[in-house]
């Protein structure tokens, strides 16, 4: 089966076959996420057609593109917590015997699926109770329910540890025997060329090319996306500064490390390890549990993010848009807003703050038209860095950054790196929260690796390998 | 800065309405005080601000507010009910800005309408109170029934019925002077007869579902209860029904108030329940009303000079010899 | 679409200026008199008071359903001083003065009670809020022995209708017409409320606060201090609308003092724009809101309808005023 692809505002054309793994790539912006929309329904292509089977096909909202075989999984998976399994696999096409429920048949249709998906829950576990690896399986009975033809899936291992990731590759090898036709939409280029069939790469609106996968490598693929060829995604390390650590941490939850001025120690492991946990603890927002924090050698009572903040220690949150940022104030409020008392005691000086966040957007280079339009239309990349700016106005010693680049584009990728380079360089104390390893073995001089909340060692210089981190993180060799 | 700037372009263009307005706005009427001429135009205006009708009793009071000034066709009557005291003073200070000449209020609560009938008080308008009085005597004329009265005939009543010996449960209204004074009476006559028991007294509120409640609470505290004196009509209904639920209607009766006609027919049949009752007409708002009318037909200056300031209707007991004699069955209380 | 903008931002201030010109036409010289004018600003201006306090609540992400208790509480507390301090021999405006005083410090510390148990005894504002609507009204009932509590001193009640005499206007019997107190007091605290909320640096942490408070805790804010503050803000703003109510009728009727005040401030609040779900919302809004159903009220009783309806008309404004600003929230 084959159809050419919408012809939308982008005036793109794919043609995806039957029983194909396609995967989809592109900055931020580039159009994925029009063009996905566009195929699962939840939008109209204002030109351009799909054709279906070589039939010419309107879809008429989700529920139309379900009857006609298409499916989508969002990263934000569409499930009701209350639900049983069964109950969300058939949420909108319950099955009655005369009048009521068929509960019966549900439930051994909805086991029947999982069997083949090796779920270690069944049909009548309470979705709420699932984890996220879980919850997406779910998803995918949905569609398997509903017998999709094709199936879109948006980031599906963004919060998937490794094992689950793993699981997940053999289950879309299952969907492909099907000749169900799997569009793989994700940032995480490696993965992309090892599982996908072909690629294609959009970038800004237009389609740029589909190739083989086996022919296909990640950092060519980079190069496509930003339009340039990337020679190197990491910028070069600056040698650190032999000096007393600035941060040092001591039995707190268990782990103890320690970072010096101009140094980028990376906090490696799997996703569970306990490494915002442990940040958390450092900053005050989870208790110590018998530990102490010191600064520049002074022991430190941190019960708050104020405190933390006091001491010098600021924390850029791996939840961007829930903890990291307020999403309805404005850039201005938003870089300022761990700082506002120089900006006044009791009034505020707008005019102080205006300026400070022209300055930010200048040296950080945010891009963002109005400073007085609220974050929330603002890409990842630079709604990160506005994250950053505002810890950096608290002109902090050390800074502790979860998982910076996640959900950022190849291009803004490479600033942040710069950007954190930059910051080591002018004497801060970086810590990296990272679960992508190339990121950790490129960025950092030194970095610690955790498993189930302990820190299992330490790597630096000629150690710092892909294969000695996961060692460490999972206790098992890399594939 | 340009939501500022919009907002203040608002503002100047409603102030530059209200400036040019005002020129055309106030409406000099003619000198009230002593002559005869209506504030506003040819009619005399007169405002009849009474508590919103939540029992029997004050719909009573609308009825004959309403029947009273269309007696009175010369006169443009604007009646007014308010949920409560605040409401009401607001309504009051609107009537005033209506160009009132007069106004008849029987007050929500007797402190609170104090300062603005002061005020009004001062500001020319005539004042009848009915009722509930004000704290201060600032009206042309206070009418209100005899409570005193009310709870000493009630009372002697109970006491002579009882033949000096029993237990009873008393249900007061809602705490102000009329209610005081009722009550007080009442206890000073039962004081005087040792044989009586009060074995229960607690609030009704003047109405009929807090009365029911109240008496199903006093039944269940108190296994013998010879006689009810429930000082109000609408709350003896209440009572009734509380009787009737548990079982205890039998070798009890009710002494309400306020001569409602189910009740007062009651009287006349000789229902066992309901031996007698007291007046305490509604209409005594069409007395008010009057009152006001004729104030204004004479002048104040005129009128002060002969009548009274204040009129204290007489309270009669209703007895199945008299009871046809109150009983308006047209009535809507 | 800038015109659905325009209706979001502005509808209730479009609907009090459309209200106002209807009122103008049809009642001319009448609604314009100066004195209704004041009264349109004087009469609510105890709920207006309360609604501004109310505000700041809502957009840090709270709501308080005692206020009306409180009223009626703070409201007893003013008139026992006053008499009391009266009583015993001092001058009458210094006696109100302090009495004022008592109220707003009576006010400040049963909000700070509300603040401190929704922020630490981690019990939702409405649960904890609504039992201070049973107790406060408790409280006030047993100062007042369950009725009314009258003022001895009169100049109380100068207070009340008293004000500063409005330049180039007399009524008609050639006095002059004052703006009473209570709208200054309103129209000031409103002033000095929208000031803050803006300009300082409390209501920054305010808005941050009720748009995100996990973010907030992260941004090194003490999310905690600003919503006990919040609380006791508000808490001393209904003792100081207890001392306009206590005024405006020399006396307290500690039963029915206050009664629904909290539906009417949060009608204003809503009806003005800000959020329930807190994060954002404008003083000017509220203002707009309390002056609203105020001249609601007033047109109800000019012409003669039975004000039985009020209850349908408000609920069919607020009703109104929520589904235009949510068509702001789709596009957001």
């Amino acid at each position: 089966m084959e159809f050419p692809a919408v012809r939308a505002l982008d005036g793109v054309s794919i043609a995806f076959e039957a029983g194909e793994v396609h995967g989809i790539v592109g900055e931020n912006g580039a159009g994925k996420s029009t063009l996905m929309k566009i195929l699962s329904g939840v939008q109209h292509a204002t030109s351009g057609s799909i054709l279906l089977n070589g039939q010419q096909v309107t879809l008429h909202g989700v529920r139309g593109a379900l009857k006609l075989g298409i499916a989508m999984i969002h990263q934000e998976l569409n499930l009701v917590d209350e639900l049983t399994v069964a109950e969300n696999v058939f949420l909108g096409r319950e099955v009655t015997k005369g009048g009521l429920l068929n509960r019966a048949q549900m439930i051994e249709e909805t086991d029947g699926i999982l069997k083949q998906t090796h779920a270690s829950f069944s049909a009548t576990t309470k979705v709420g109770t699932l984890s996220i690896a879980g919850k997406q399986i779910v998803e995918i009975a949905k569609a398997v329910a509903v017998d999709a033809s094709i199936l879109i899936m948006d980031e599906p291992t963004a919060v998937l540890s490794e094992p689950e990731a793993e699981s997940l590759f053999e289950l879309i090898g299952k969907l492909k025997q099907r000749g169900t036709t799997v569009l793989y939409i994700s940032h995480r280029l490696a993965e992309v060329c090892a599982i996908c069939d072909r690629i294609t790469v959009l970038r800004d609106g237009s389609w740029i090319t589909t190739v083989e996968a086996k022919k296909a490598n990640p950092v060519e693929l980079a190069g496509l996306m930003v339009g340039r060829p990337i020679t190197d995604f990491y910028p070069p390390k600056a040698p650190v500064p032999v000096s007393k650590p600035v941060l040092e941490v001591e039995n707190v939850c268990g782990a103890s490390l320690s970072v010096r001025a101009g140094e980028i120690l990376g906090l490696a492991g799997l996703v569970g390890a306990g490494r915002t946990e442990l940040a958390e603890a450092i900053i005050g927002t989870r208790p110590m549990d018998g530990g102490h924090v010191l600064v520049n050698g002074k022991k430190c009572q941190i019960r708050s993010p104020k405190e933390a903040k006091k001491h010098g220690i600021a924390y850029v949150s791996e939840d961007r848009k829930g903890l990291g940022l307020h999403l309805s104030l404005n850039v201005i409020e938003n870089i300022t807003m761990a700082n506002l008392r120089s900006y006044g005691d009791v009034v505020l000086s707008r005019q102080g703050e205006r300026s400070s966040a022209e300055t930010w957007k200048k040296d950080l280079d945010i891009r963002a038209g109005d400073l007085e339009a609220a974050v929330s239309n603002i890409s990842g990349g630079n709604q990160q860095k506005i994250s950053i700016a505002k810890w950096l106005e608290t002109k902090p010693k050390a800074i502790i950054l979860d998982e910076p680049t996640r959900g950022v584009d190849v291009g803004a990728k490479r600033e942040m790196y710069n950007l954190i380079q930059r910051l080591a360089a002018e004497g801060l104390a970086c810590i990296v929260i990272s679960s992508e390893l190339p990121e950790i073995i490129g960025l950092c001089h030194r970095a610690v690796v955790m498993r189930e909340g302990k820190i299992m060692g330490e790597l630096k210089d000629e150690e710092l390998s892909e294969e000695a981190v996961m060692r460490l993180a999972a206790g098992v060799h890399a594939a | 800065m340009n939501r500022f700037r919009s907002l203040l372009g608002i503002a100047l263009g409603i102030a530059g309405v209200v400036l040019v307005g005002c020129q055309a706005g106030t409406d000099a009427g003619g000198a009230t005080a002593g002559g005869g001429a209506p504030k506003t135009g040819k009619k005399f205006k007169v405002g009849i601000s009474i508590p919103a009708a939540d029992h029997g009793w004050t719909a009573g009071v609308k009825y004959w507010a309403d029947f009273a000034s269309k007696q009175n066709p010369d006169i443009d009557w604007i009646i007014q009910d308010a949920k409560e005291s605040g409401d009401q003073i607001s309504g009051l200070e609107n009537l005033q800005t209506q160009g009132v000449d007069a106004m008849v209020i029987l007050a929500y609560e007797s402190g609170p309408l104090t300062p603005i009938a002061k005020k009004l008080h001062d500001a020319g308008i005539v004042i009848v109170n009915v009722d509930r009085g004000f704290t201060e005597p600032v009206a042309d004329v206070f009418i209100e029934g005899d409570n005193k009265a009310f709870g000493r005939k009630s009372a002697e009543y109970m006491a002579k019925k009882l033949n000096g010996k029993g237990k009873i449960a008393i249900i007061e209204g809602v705490s102000c002077t009329v209610n005081t004074d009722r009550v007080e009476a009442a206890k000073a006559v039962f004081k005087a007869y040792p044989g009586i028991q009060i074995v229960a007294d607690d609030k009704g509120e003047w109405n009929r579902e807090k009365a029911e409640k109240t008496m199903a609470n006093m039944l269940v505290a108190n296994p013998q209860i010879d006689a009810v004196w429930a000082s109000d009509d609408d709350m003896a209904l209440g009572v009734e029904t509380a009787l009737k639920a548990a079982g205890r209607n039998k070798n009890i009766w009710i002494l309400g108030g306020g001569g409602m006609k189910d009740i007062v027919k009651r009287v006349m049949d000789k229902d066992p329940l309901f031996p007698a009752d007291i007046t305490y007409p509604p209409s005594m708002i069409g007395f008010g009303v009057q009152a006001a009318a004729g104030i204004l037909h004479a002048g104040k200056d005129n009128a002060k000079k002969y009548m009274p300031r204040h009129v204290m209707i007489d309270i009669e007991l209703i007895t199945p010899e008299n009871a046809k004699d109150f009983y308006f069955p047209d009535s809507i209380y | 679409m800038k015109k659905a903008n325009l209706l979001t931002e502005y509808g209730a201030l479009i609907a009090l200026a459309l209200l106002f010109v209807i009122n103008v036409a049809t009642r001319g010289g009448n609604f314009l008199q100066i004195e209704n004018l004041r009264n349109l600003v004087s009469q609510d201006a105890a709920v207006g008071v309360i609604a501004v306090g109310m505000t700041l609540v809502i957009i840090a992400g709270g709501i308080d359903l005692s206020v009306g208790s409180m009223t009626a509480m703070c409201g007893a507390v003013v008139i026992l001083l006053v008499n009391k301090l009266a009583s015993s021999g001092m001058g009458a405006n210094v006696a109100i003065l302090l009495a004022a005083v008592g109220a707003i410090a009576i006010g400040a510390i049963a909000g700070l009670l509300n603040g401190f148990v929704v922020a630490y005894g981690r019990v939702a504002a409405f649960v904890v809020t609504l039992g201070g609507l049973a107790g406060f009204r408790s409280i006030a009932l047993v100062l007042g022995k369950g009725g009314e509590i009258r003022s001895q001193v009169s100049p109380l009640q100068d207070f009340g209708f008293g004000g500063l005499a409005i330049p180039f206007v007399k009524d008609a019997a050639g006095g002059p017409v004052l703006f009473y107190w209570s709208a200054i007091i309103f129209i000031g605290i409103a002033l000095l409320a929208g000031f803050g909320l803006n300009r300082t640096r409390f209501g920054r942490y305010i808005v941050a606060v009720g748009a995100n408070p996990r973010a907030a805790e992260y941004s090194a804010i003490n999310i905690q201090t600003v919503r006990l503050a919040v609380y006791t803000i508000l808490g001393a703003l209904v003792g100081l609308a207890s001392v306009l109510v206590g005024a405006r009728m020399n006396s307290i009727g500690t039963g029915s003092a206050g009664l629904y005040y909290e539906l009417d401030a949060i009608a204003a609040v809503v009806i003005g724009g800000t959020s329930l779900r807190g994060g954002k919302g404008r003083i000017w809004g509220t203002v707009v809101g309390v002056l609203l159903l105020t001249l609601i009220s007033n047109m109800i009783t000019a012409y003669h309808i039975d004000t039985n309806w009020q209850g349908l008309v408000r609920g069919i404004v607020i009703l109104v005023a929520v589904l235009i600003q949510r068509g702001k929230k789709e596009d957001e």
